[in-house]
């Protein structure tokens, strides 16, 4: 733990740093905000990352029937949630001026959104069972089937229609950064830099929650 | 063809007088700044929840 903090430090000092003076490509209507790429997306990454770790949680949950691995899910899923709120809103900010409107019904735009909807369902879900072991039983068998269904609406389709947002509607991956290598060298550590700071706030809230559930 | 493209790309407008200027060191400085306070402060928490669980 002690190195993913350090980690997180040194990456997101350099993020901040070389995510504003490096050169990048000049591309028309983008303009400076091709930076947004070094903030707004490896908010996406870290909290699929945190969610899968939730999602993997909860199944140990299952197949174990311990009660600690179904905290433990909660809590990603949590800070996990946090960063994806992050993610829409930078992201609507830059929408804002790049296709001059907040929101539009773009597969990928609302993709994201459901998705986070039913996370959302899952702490409401959670929160409104008393009993400890029914709670645990049903939020994890909810919080797995919520992973899976957050893959297809966030990767596959967006990528089977239209969409407006960069790297997809047919278009694979990254594939309007790939062949720039100026823009790999900030986003790499940002993404590396950006999940190590879910997994330390991640650890901070665990131990929080380990404390108040003992009373 | 290339060259025209270049040539055009070139002509894509950025934040080149902000830069030129030096101005862009204070943004710098300021989001760090601000990354270090919430490192500081994220760092002192899990210090004070390490001592609540000792006791």
């Amino acid at each position: 733990m002690r190195y993913i903090k350090i980690l997180c430090v040194l990456l997101l000092t350099f993020t901040a740093t070389a995510g504003i003076l490096f050169e990048v490509p000049r591309l028309p209507i983008l303009n400076e905000t091709i930076r947004v790429l070094y903030f707004h997306v490896p908010m996406w990454f870290t909290m699929i990352f945190l969610l899968l770790l939730s999602s993997v949680n909860a199944y140990r949950f299952i197949s174990t029937k311990n009660i600690k691995y179904d905290l433990i899910s909660y809590n990603y899923a949590h800070v996990g949630v946090y960063f994806g709120v992050l993610g829409i809103l930078t992201g609507m900010v830059w929408a804002n001026y790049t296709w001059g409107t907040f929101w539009t019904n773009d597969p990928k735009l609302n993709g994201s959104a459901i998705g986070l909807l039913i996370y959302f369902g899952y702490f409401i879900l959670r929160n409104s069972i008393e009993d400890e072991s029914k709670k645990a039983k049903v939020s994890s068998v909810y919080s797995v089937f919520a992973f899976s269904m957050l893959i297809p609406l966030i990767f596959i389709l967006p990528r089977l229609t239209d969409s407006l947002h960069p790297g997809n509607g047919g278009n694979p991956g990254f594939n309007v950064y790939d062949l720039n290598s100026q823009l790999r060298i900030v986003f790499y550590p940002a993404v590396i830099g950006f999940i190590c700071l879910g997994l330390w706030i991640a650890d901070v809230k665990h131990k929080l929650l380990k404390i108040t559930n003992k009373r | 063809m290339i060259l025209l493209f270049n040539m055009l790309l070139q002509n894509v407008e950025m934040a080149d007088v902000l830069r030129s200027e030096g101005k862009i060191y204070v943004v710098v400085v300021i989001f760090l700044l601000i990354l270090a306070a919430l490192f500081i402060y994220l760092y002192r928490i899990e210090k004070k929840i390490d001592r609540l669980k000792n006791k």
